[in-house]
């Protein structure tokens, strides 16, 4: 990948959309500094204590042999602070209060991704990285999921950058949208929802989803 | 280097085999041997699980101590045991405990060894989650550090249980043993009964394939309750 330029303001949320392999984790691991580019700079203007990150599995971010409700004490050690009663309203929204006593290997996939958006996104960061967030959800929870997300984004005038396939998400989450091609020398394209007309419709014709 | 054939005298049937093995479920027969050998090999055991865990985990904890000492454990781990057993003789005299610690010098080499390896192999992603939350002291180790060695670490337990027994049934053979499997083998070779070699070698086979299916259980029982995937079933070959 080459060409890469962005800026992405604290109350900005950015989608990267791209096929598979074309390096959409990668920009992720750029910012979260555990991969270096070859050439050129990336500022993170958040401390590492400000910066929450869900990976695409899932999975790597739970603690499965532990119960759902030892998750929020875990997260809870956030650095930069946790707020109980955001996991409690998601857990709520998300249809998830059943759960609190089950051990995590044995929720469907779904939950567990939940379970970690819920212990995320109650972490007090001001960037927040995510990789395919709602890959493993249904429709129903989804539409809660994000717009749990959005509210907590706006409630805390932080940022989110996330990895998806799919336009739903960026319709209702992204101001900024990140297409990436994974052809060498093709330069990614940024696209911000204030300057470009029927915006969702627009991402989908560029994207081809 | 030449075959050589061996005398028909060396072997027995399976029948005669069969009929010398009852003796070792009778008091006055053989079952005092396999309950010495087998109390042997779980002090040992025991001894291995208090030594090489604490080690294990103060090793692999510690980078300088990993860096620096990975000669000193490489070196520990390549000597022979059944080279110590003269040594163990001369510090231990000839009682019960050289023939345990014996066991436990391999035992918590094993043991020690399956933690570093543990922690060299968990999972980058994790770790890093772990960090970001900044998980410390005894949360990290009770909440996320032990479950996630717990399948590397059951590996090490069972090549330990493994290297004891066969510890101690080689110090039973060549430090002074009023009983044990390794003094019933040897008296038997020395008195030609062949049938009775062999069950002696088939009782000591048995002990250590029981000791690890009892461990592979537990294995299995504790790592479908830590991450609800088992691996314990089937009984390991040791590798050591």
């Amino acid at each position: 990948m080459s060409h890469l330029s962005f800026d992405l303001m604290a109350g900005e949320n950015l989608a990267i959309l791209g096929p598979n392999g074309s390096g959409k984790t990668t920009i992720l691991n750029l910012i979260r500094g555990i991969k270096e580019p070859s050439r050129g700079t990336v500022r993170v203007q958040a401390s590492d204590e400000e910066v929450a990150h869900m990976p695409q599995d899932y999975r790597l971010a739970l603690f499965p042999w532990l119960t759902f409700g030892t998750h929020p004490i875990l997260y809870g050690n956030f650095p930069n602070g946790f707020d109980d009663e955001t996991f409690d309203e998601a857990v709520e929204a998300f249809g998830l209060a059943g759960l609190r006593n089950q051990p995590v290997y044995s929720l469907s996939g779904g939950e567990q991704q939940l379970l970690l958006l819920s212990s995320i996104m109650s972490c007090r960061a001001s960037l927040y990285l995510m990789d395919e967030p709602f890959s493993a959800v249904d429709i129903k929870r989804k539409g809660a999921a994000i717009e749990f997300v959005h509210d907590r984004i706006r409630d805390l005038s932080a940022s989110v950058i996330f990895v998806t396939h799919n336009i739903q998400d960026v319709g209702l989450l992204a101001s900024k949208v990140l297409i990436v091609s994974g052809v060498p020398d093709v330069v990614p394209q940024l696209y911000e929802r204030q300057n470009v007309e029927n915006f969702e419709e627009t991402i989908r014709d560029v994207a081809g989803i | 280097m030449r075959w050589v054939q061996a005398s028909p005298a060396a072997f027995a049937t399976p029948s005669e085999i069969l009929i010398a093995l009852p003796w070792f479920v009778f008091p006055n027969g053989g079952l005092g041997d396999l309950a010495a050998t087998a109390h042997r090999t779980g002090w040992a055991f025991l001894l291995a699980l208090t030594i090489g865990s604490p080690f294990g985990f103060a090793v692999a904890k510690s980078r300088r101590f990993r860096v620096e000492g990975a000669f000193v454990l490489d070196f520990l781990r390549s000597i022979p045991a059944t080279a110590l057993v003269p040594l163990f003789l001369v510090i231990f005299g000839l009682d019960d405990f050289s023939k345990i610690a014996v066991g436990a010098f391999s035992g918590s080499l094993a043991i020690a060894i399956s933690i570093i390896i543990g922690f060299e192999s968990l999972n980058q992603e994790r770790m890093r989650t772990a960090d970001r939350i900044h998980l410390r002291g005894l949360q990290r180790v009770f909440y996320y550090e032990l479950p996630e060695l717990t399948p590397s670490f059951f590996v090490g337990l069972r090549a330990a249980a493994s290297l004891c027994l066969i510890l101690v049934i080689v110090a039973e053979m060549f430090i002074g043993s009023e009983d044990g499997l390794g003094k019933v083998i040897m008296d038997r070779r020395y008195s030609d009964n062949v049938p009775g070699l062999y069950a002696a070698i088939v009782i000591s086979g048995l002990l250590g394939y029981l000791i690890n299916l009892a461990l592979a259980a537990v294995a299995g029982r504790i790592s479908a309750r830590m991450s609800g995937a088992r691996f314990g079933g089937t009984v390991a070959t040791t590798g050591f």
